[in-house]
């Protein structure tokens, strides 16, 4: 009996260890309680990495969010860095659970998008308080509809033309190509010995995705009309597809390998001096230095060449916070936002980020324009499009987005041997089909 | 058999007292078991029989609908007979590479630890380092593979394996393999360690050479390893999803899209909830059958008595 | 003469298993020597295996980011509870499906087997949800229960093969002597299972060591994330820096290895016994 005692007492022991031990994990939510009892308010921040150098980026968000907390004492600030693999399915399970943080970031059109589903709350109070919509660039339209705006912009970035000095100069350029004949007459004699003349995203992915929508805002070309029907199947955007497609096909001026470029491999490329020219996002800007000492001032950045419309095209990324529809420290969280806000806080990010300011009084400062990425997503910004293709929006065509649809057209033309033609009419009615489906969910 | 009958007949115990005390033992792994498995399996279940969309909230329950699109879905059958095809030479050559390793590494020499230990490695390493290793050893303009295969004159052109439809195949098996052999090297390794000396010296006093001792002594002695081994990596393999994801996420052009690849992409890109729920159900019942008649076939041939 | 050819079929053995260790390990190599190279050598239209300039910069940088520790120190303990918990578990369960009498035993044994078989991909939603539900969410607990689940069917189908081998007369003599099954568990069982549990340890411990997807869903918070989670926040989001991302792998990598190497013995006899004798 007193065996059997001392066994039963082990086990329990043991069952004990691991039960304590396992609740020390969670200390997290005792201490929460505690913080409220002293009245000081923690308001959670989940942002996705927008910058391009995770340390640097690390380093700001740390300080700023300090002196936010130094400035207010009376509120914390939880800032969780999420990974983009899955911030979207991890958002969905928050407002699946009802559970979410009180501050999220994300690009204008899916603020909107949650806003319009009642997942995001109205900010206007807040652009209102930071002094309207006239103190924010064009690019900022996204952020709202109808007058209501869902998310507060704070950055916005373009893709754009990187070069390398050395090799067009190299092969008797002094210039950057300018226009899409030059890109092309260019490209094809800096194709030779293993270096590639133009470097840019052709496989399934969010990346070409984004290139073939800037190729398609050069050509003039658009996917829904004022009256909101669908006009993918237009010669404007045939063009830009042909365009496209021709680079790698035709004037086989393209690595093969781009089909499965990920990971910033095009970067990796272009520092390597393997392309001569490269369709890339401006904020590589920030990253060239530590990554190829030798060869970054090789490297210079311009607006991406102009398109028969008589204008250079580029696709829009952008960033602003929003507030979750069950945030449960609104105000607070305001405070943080418009405390981010602020003019120097705003250019730092600029900098260290690789973005853009959304603040007209910032976005074309002459400290940051010395920077030639910066400038080149500045102007960029101009003539960019949002994720959205101008149509802001629309239920249905967002799945388009996150299935890459756009993408596959230009590897249904690459890959799969359709003619342009066939792909492009192939997208249309994929885009009218998403519309009514999502007409009768 | 004999000892449970031994064991009771020396010491009986009433029904109902062992029963309790079954229930007590078996308890904590069920409760693990049900609490991730049975839960989600049943959740979705039930969103496979609905026309759920990923972002939306509003959905309604179409019966077997999501099940009868699969028929005509190509996609679903393309990624079907990947899959398979994967699976096949995943197993094939993990087999083969474990076994050989094992085969090399079942004798006494001096570096013998050295050796086990440091060919373990890849089963510790995360599928992200992994993925992202091979990536850059395979790359066209600054991987290591066709640096060298060019430098040496091997091949003219540097070709980078997963940017070819024909190619990525070999490119994303290279690094399952790379991952799975540990386990299974392992395996044989304790296998071929279980086999009775005496067999081969039995052999050797019957005028067997290596080969035959190899044949009809080591072989036969390995079967167990190979039934477990042979069905652990098919339903690993053929249910897996990181590698492939990192590595090529199904591309160039679908050639790599697996069932577990095409599963991902209808929930979280196409954000068709409940079409995925329903081929995440056929998954499950192709692998479900396969063990069975996998099973049924081993118990058939008579190699694994269970 | 017979010497001379078991000398040579030695000599040729090794030298197989060289190549192939060094072909196998190839990239681990790479890993290795990148991450003693400063970042200007790391990506290169000439690679070279050795570093031109070495330093242990990558490793200092490492070291500084504060939260690395913690990323490793959070994958430890969920790793540890996740290998001693399966032992805990899984040795009840093999125990009762060897040594006790009852009727269903062998749908349990492929019930427990069929698990394996849903796939992972589409547990993750639903997994989130329920964790939500139960307030799991962002706690080690709930990755050593997911991980625990993951690692139970073969835990207890081994120590199930490893028990059947334990000659019955011990149990039995235990009974006699008027163990309660907790005690010959505990007492008899447990002891001449060394190997076995070795074998299941280093299974659960490797599983929870370097699992990416779960982990990645139902941790939020940067104090609470694993090493396999927290290697993407070090190396960044829009391009890998290799540096970084080959030394924590070296250093992740090595704790485990250490702790193979000391118990490979004990580890593969549980394979032995456990997983392919009959």
């Amino acid at each position: 009996m007193k065996k059997k005692g001392i066994s039963y007492f082990l086990m329990a022991a043991f069952f004990a260890a691991c039960i304590l031990g396992l609740a020390g994990c969670s200390q997290k939510k005792t201490a929460e309680q505690n913080s409220t009892e002293n009245k000081i308010v923690t308001i959670e921040f989940s942002y996705p990495p927008y910058g391009y150098d995770s340390q640097k980026e690390d380093a700001f968000w740390k300080k700023y969010i300090a002196e936010f907390e130094k400035e207010n004492p009376n509120i914390k600030v939880n800032f969780t860095v999420e990974s983009w693999d899955n911030v979207y399915t991890k958002w969905d399970g928050y407002f699946a659970s009802g559970d979410t943080p009180d501050i999220g970031y994300a690009d204008g059109v899916q603020g909107v998008e949650y806003g319009v589903q009642g997942k995001a709350l109205p900010l206007t109070d807040v652009i209102d308080a930071l002094g309207g919509e006239e103190v924010f660039t064009k690019d900022s339209k996204a952020f709202q509809t109808n007058g209501v705006w869902y998310s507060i912009p704070n950055c916005v970035a373009a893709p754009v033309l990187a070069y390398r000095k050395d090799l067009l100069k190299a092969a008797g350029f002094s210039e950057p190509p300018k226009t899409w004949d030059e890109l092309v007459s260019m490209s094809k004699k800096l194709t030779k010995d293993g270096v590639y003349g133009l470097g840019m995203f052709t496989g399934e992915n969010l990346l070409t995705q984004q290139i073939m929508v800037g190729f398609m805002k050069a050509a003039g070309g658009r996917v829904l009309d004022e009256k909101g029907n669908v006009v993918v199947n237009c010669p404007e955007n045939l063009e830009a597809l042909k365009f496209m497609t021709d680079l790698a096909k035709v004037h086989k001026v393209v690595p093969p390998s781009a089909v499965d470029w990920k990971y910033g491999d095009d970067v990796n490329v272009l520092g390597t001096g393997k392309v001569a020219t490269d369709i890339m996002w401006g904020g590589y800007g920030t990253l060239l230095e530590s990554m190829f000492p030798n060869d970054y001032q090789n490297i210079g950045f311009v607006t991406m060449p102009v398109g028969p419309s008589g204008h250079s095209g580029s696709f829009t990324g952008s960033g602003g916070f929003f507030l979750f529809n069950k945030a449960e420290h609104p105000k607070e969280a305001k405070e943080f936002i418009k405390f981010m806000s602020r003019e120097e806080i705003s250019k730092e990010w600029c900098k260290i980020s690789g973005n853009v300011s959304p603040f007209k009084s910032i976005a074309n400062d002459p400290e940051l324009m010395k920077m030639e990425w910066y400038k080149a997503v500045s102007q960029q910004s101009d003539t960019a499009v949002e994720l959205g293709f101008d149509y802001g929006f629309v239920p249905g065509l967002d799945i388009l987005h996150t299935q890459y649809r756009y993408s596959r057209t230009v590897g249904d033309v690459l890959l799969r041997n359709m003619t342009p033609e066939e792909a492009l009419k192939t997208l249309h009615d994929d885009c009218i089909a998403a519309i009514e489906k999502a007409k009768k969910q | 058999m004999a000892k449970m009958q031994l064991l009771n007949s020396s010491k009986p115990i009433s029904n109902f007292k062992i029963r309790g005390q079954v229930l007590l033992f078996l308890l904590p792994a069920f409760t693990a078991i049900i609490f991730v498995m049975a839960y989600p399996m049943i959740k979705g279940l039930d969103i496979s029989f609905t026309n759920r969309l990923l972002t939306y909230d509003k959905y309604s329950y179409i019966g077997f609908q999501n099940f009868l699109a699969m028929f005509s879905d190509n996609f679903f059958w393309y990624s079907l007979v990947n899959s398979i095809k994967l699976t096949f030479w995943a197993a094939a050559g993990t087999l083969l590479l474990g076994f050989a390793l094992a085969v090399l590494l079942n004798h006494q020499f001096v570096f013998r630890d050295f050796f086990r230990g440091a060919l373990f490695i890849p089963w510790v390493m995360p599928s992200m380092v992994t993925a992202l290793m091979f990536r850059w050893l395979y790359n066209d303009f600054y991987g290591y593979f066709n640096y060298m295969l060019t430098k040496y004159h091997l091949i003219a052109q540097p070709v980078n394996l997963l940017a070819d439809p024909r190619l990525a195949w070999a490119g994303v098996l290279l690094p399952i393999i790379w991952c799975n052999y540990p386990f299974v090297m392992l395996v044989f390794l304790a296998a071929l360690q279980s086999i009775d000396k005496s067999l081969y010296e039995a052999a050797h006093i019957d005028g067997a050479n290596r080969l035959q001792a190899f044949w009809f002594v080591t072989l036969p002695g390995l079967i167990p390893a190979f039934v477990i081994v042979i069905i652990l990596e098919i339903i690993w393999t053929f249910a897996s999803f990181d590698l492939v994801f990192l590595l090529t996420r199904g591309g160039p052009a679908d050639s790599t899209l697996t069932l577990s690849l095409y599963i991902y992409k209808q929930a979280f890109e196409a954000k068709l909830l409940g079409y995925a729920s329903a081929l995440g159900a056929a998954l499950f019942l192709i692998l479900f059958f396969v063990t069975m008649m996998y099973f049924s076939f081993v118990r058939r041939t008579g190699f694994y008595e269970k | 003469m017979k010497s001379n050819s078991g000398f040579w079929n030695k000599a040729i053995r090794l030298v197989l298993l060289m190549i192939l260790t060094y072909v196998l390990l190839f990239p681990m190599t790479v890993a290795l020597f990148t991450s003693l190279k400063p970042p200007g050598e790391v990506i290169t239209a000439t690679p070279s295996l050795l570093p031109h300039d070495f330093t242990l910069q990558n490793y200092r940088v490492l070291f500084s980011l504060r939260e690395f520790p913690r990323y490793l120190l959070n994958s430890f303990l969920v790793s540890c509870y996740t290998a001693l918990i399966s032992i805990l578990v899984s040795s009840l369960a093999a125990y009762a499906l060897v040594w006790m009498n009852f009727t269903g035993k062998r749908t349990i044994v492929k019930a427990i087997f069929f698990t394996y078989m849903f796939p992972q991909i589409l547990l993750v939603l639903p997994l989130f949800l329920m964790c939500y539900e139960l307030n799991l969410i962002d706690t080690k607990m709930a990755l050593v229960l997911t991980y625990l689940s993951f690692s139970l069917p073969f835990c207890v189908w081994m120590l199930k093969s490893f028990f059947e081998s334990i000659p019955e007369e011990l149990v039995e003599a235990a009974m006699l002597d008027g163990c309660t099954y907790l005690q010959c568990l505990f007492k008899v069982v447990l002891p001449v299972s060394i190997p076995a549990v070795t074998a299941v340890l280093v299974f659960s411990f490797v599983l929870g060591w370097s699992e990416y997807l779960f982990a990645n869903t139902l941790i939020i918070s940067d104090t609470n994330r694993t090493i396999a989670i927290g290697l993407q926040t070090l190396i960044g989001y829009y391009r890998v820096d290799y540096g970084l991302l080959t030394a924590a792998s070296i250093v992740m990598t090595l704790p485990v290895l250490l702790f193979f190497v000391t118990v490979q013995k004990y580890f593969i006899q549980g394979l032995v016994v456990g997983s392919v004798k009959e």
